[in-house]
């Protein structure tokens, strides 16, 4: 304790009294450290999955399918390197005060809310050229005359496609309204902090 | 882990629960702050460049932490909730019941306190010094010592309310 806080003595006796189990706190630190290290690996790993999924069933595939995969082989690794980049700068702020981290804070957040506002269109927007190219593509590409096995393996695709783009849309909806009540949570608190500092 | 971080923990892991239980009432959340807190110190480590202590380093990082968590906990419970596993169980019963009594009603205190105030009285609390405690806020040193005289009749007012 240093000589200018020594009003402050008896309180902070009072205060640093409190004690806890250290065990116990290591011990959950330590499965969590792991926990999160086991998640990097695991999204590692899941791109060069990917990669050889792709290769795998490429000589199968129709051409919609290939674009598809291709493209996810192309995202795979941006979106791993994202992720990583996303954890590793969470904490950057730690060279700034309380209000600088507020107001770093805020950007993040408005970056966020217009980040999921635009990836809530693009994919809106996905799902409906995916539903007219499945139309062109069964009237104009020829797939109305194939065989029905062909057809099942053509619509259980494109309905898997649109399945996992409502999924994505509802959860960039979600997504996008809890930043923007973030967003308000912290314009009140930044401006209660100024209030009292 | 690394055996810097395990020196941290060894070190301040009572000092973050302490910052914990300033910003987080529920028990459960506390401990889920206390974890973020400490993966929040983990990612930083390698950062530390010895330009203050490591003390405040750690200290910034869980007050970064804890107002990050109360910006995303929405629902704060509206009632205390006491503080059990907080108590170092090896101390006498009697010496025992009247820290409890004190500590519970500072955290108390401190819980309520206003956020701005709330991050200077736990860095005083925790025995960091004025220069250090500008440094943080980024304040002069003559304000930290304007502000913390005031905090402490504020503390020592609303103790004896609680009392």
């Amino acid at each position: 304790m240093s000589a200018p806080n020594n009003d402050w003595h008896d309180l902070q006796n009072v205060w640093q009294s409190q004690a806890i189990d250290l065990p116990k706190l290591q011990k959950q630190t330590l499965w969590k450290t792991r926990r999160m290290m086991l998640w990097v690996a695991v999204e590692i790993a899941m791109v060069p999955f990917l990669w050889w999924y792709t290769w795998w069933i490429w000589p199968q595939s129709s051409t919609l399918l290939k674009a598809w995969m291709l493209l996810w082989c192309a995202l795979g690794p941006v979106i791993t390197w994202w992720w990583w980049h996303l954890r590793r700068g969470t904490w950057r702020a730690e060279s700034g005060n309380l209000h600088d981290l507020l107001a770093l804070k805020q950007k993040r957040l408005q970056a966020a809310y217009r980040m999921a506002t635009h990836s809530f269109w693009m994919l809106s927007l996905c799902g409906v050229l995916i539903v007219v190219m499945a139309v062109l593509s069964w009237f104009e590409g020829g797939i109305a005359e194939r065989s029905t096995e062909f057809q099942l393996g053509w619509f259980v695709g494109i309905s898997i496609s649109i399945l996992w783009l409502i999924a994505w849309t509802i959860g960039t909806h979600f997504y996008r309204r809890s930043k923007l009540r973030q967003l308000q949570a912290i314009k009140h608190v930044i401006a209660e902090f100024n209030e009292q500092a | 882990m690394s055996q810097a971080f395990d020196a941290v923990l060894s070190e301040f892991g009572a000092a973050i629960a302490r910052v914990a239980a300033a910003y987080e009432r529920n028990p459960a959340l506390r401990e889920e702050l206390q974890q973020e807190i400490l993966l929040a110190i983990w990612q930083a480590l390698p950062r530390f460049r010895h330009d203050a202590s490591l003390k405040t380093y750690v200290l910034k990082i869980a007050h970064h932490c804890a107002v990050s968590h109360v910006l995303k906990e929405k629902a704060r419970p509206p009632h205390q909730v006491l503080n059990e596993e907080l108590i170092d169980q090896q101390i006498d019963p009697a010496t025992l019941a009247q820290l409890r009594q004190h500590s519970e009603r500072l955290l108390y205190v401190v819980q309520q306190l206003p956020l701005a105030s709330k991050e200077l009285a736990l860095l005083a609390l925790e025995g960091v010094s004025h220069q250090e405690i500008a440094a943080i806020m980024g304040l002069n040193v003559n304000v930290v010592a304007v502000r913390l005289s005031r905090l402490r009749s504020t503390i020592q007012q609303q103790l004896e309310r609680v009392a």
